[in-house]
């Protein structure tokens, strides 16, 4: 059985990151959301895998994970181009799948748990797909399936007014090449799109059936900053407790603490779990990073206090100042104002939030 | 809609069709593969099916 992944889509409502990086590369708990689900994939004895890459950020996604040969995986890119849906993406791996039975992983999300027993369970001789599915408190936001008594699917439908259950789709899916054909028949929706959906909805209308299986664990579409900030949080709660070290060397550190190589904490930096630190990080004395944070490669702390945030790669935080709930994009530079009586400087461009 | 593809013959790499469509001419996405995918490489009657229903293929 092959995978294929989705890192397409705009990221709108994750700018001003999605300017400069595809959101599946954004950092949770020290990975990016797609290497998340590729070691998902992986880790289920999946290891040909194609990534459908769209118009913007696919050199990150590109450059990061090669051939993938680094991370045990065979990746064949499919490059999509314009986002013209899920359903038009999914048709572009028809060679790639080739006749075969695939796992279906929407890349901007994230699951706790791994995907064997869902894999384990799909049948392609009973069945024309499984569809990974959770219970939701509030189901109108979500992709919502009704089922039999069998644990069937029998519909789909998106954000409905009035769900037929709380099950809703969490981005993982198995399909036959079947899937394929219905494809081909799907016209564009009125965003213009191809609706994925759609193409599931001909199966059943046509009597195929379609297994349902409820997931365990917390599981998250990246879509928004505070589900970046809240599936961080999710991933560093998990952290192993090999990761409790003696911490000999460092004095200050406490908890379960992930750290990268080359990286410094000074004497009189104070670094409390379940935190990820990357690799050359520099912690100077008087800083303080907290619970639940994640400072990427070569960024440097200079005497702040950091809780529950994403730091991106090489950015500098050097201000006396207590920075919470926030995401600091590659490269920026939060620091002590140099000017003299009240106010802040601030340069702010398209899309980026301050609050004061 | 009908979903076209160029699979690469160095690497099997994938480019959309409707890509190719497009720019006509599109570096091979494969990691370490020199190669440029054209529109020209896809079948006759594709070609002739994304340039007739090319305005499908774009957001608008």
């Amino acid at each position: 059985m092959k995978g294929v992944v989705l890192a397409g889509g705009t990221g709108t409502r994750l700018r001003p990151f999605t300017h400069t990086m595809p959101k599946q590369m954004i950092s949770i708990g020290g990975k990016p959301v797609l290497e998340h689900a590729i070691d998902k994939l992986r880790d289920a004895g999946i290891t040909e895998i194609g990534v459908v890459l769209g118009e913007t950020g696919h050199e990150a996604i590109q450059s990061y994970f090669g051939t993938g040969e680094e991370f045990s995986a065979d990746l064949t890119y499919i490059y999509q181009g314009e986002a013209l849906g899920l359903g038009h993406a999914v048709g572009c791996t028809e060679s790639f799948v080739d006749g075969d039975s695939f796992v279906l992983y929407l890349g901007d999300d994230i699951l706790q748990h791994d995907i064997s027993e869902f894999i384990s369970q799909f049948n392609p001789e009973e069945y024309a797909g499984s569809i990974a599915v959770q219970p939701v408190d509030d189901p109108s936001r979500y992709g919502i399936v009704k089922t039999n008594s069998d644990g069937h699917i029998i519909g789909m439908i998106e954000k409905p007014s009035d769900p037929p259950t709380n099950l809703a789709g969490i981005g993982v899916f198995a399909f036959t090449p079947a899937i394929f054909d219905e494809i081909e028949h799907v016209e564009p929706s009125w965003r213009g799109e191809v609706e994925l959906s759609d193409a599931i909805q001909r199966l059943l209308s046509a009597g195929e059936i379609f297994q349902s299986h409820v997931a365990e664990g917390w599981w998250y579409d990246v879509g928004t900053p505070e589900d970046v900030l809240a599936a961080n949080r999710a991933v560093l709660d998990g952290l192993p407790e090999e990761t409790r070290l003696s911490h000999d060397e460092y004095d200050g550190v406490s908890g379960r603490v992930s750290i990268g190589e080359d990286t410094e904490i000074e004497s009189g930096a104070i670094v409390r779990g379940p935190v990820h630190l990357g690799a050359r990080v520099t912690v100077e004395s008087g800083s303080y990073i907290g619970p639940f944070s994640t400072i990427e490669d070569d960024c440097s702390i200079k005497g702040a206090v950091v809780e529950s945030s994403v730091i991106l790669q090489d950015a500098t935080i050097s201000c006396d100042a207590r920075i919470t709930d926030s995401i600091i994009g590659q490269s920026a530079r939060v620091s002590e104002s140099t000017q003299s009586g009240a106010g802040h400087r601030l340069l702010i461009g398209t899309d980026d939030e301050v609050s004061l | 809609m009908r979903v076209i593809t160029l699979s690469c013959e160095n690497c099997g790499s994938i480019v959309a069709g409707n890509v190719l469509e497009r720019y006509h001419r599109v570096s091979c996405p494969g990691v370490e593969c020199d190669n440029t995918l054209r529109f020209t490489k896809l079948d006759e009657s594709d070609r002739e099916y994304l340039v007739a229903h090319a305005k499908e293929y774009r957001m608008e």
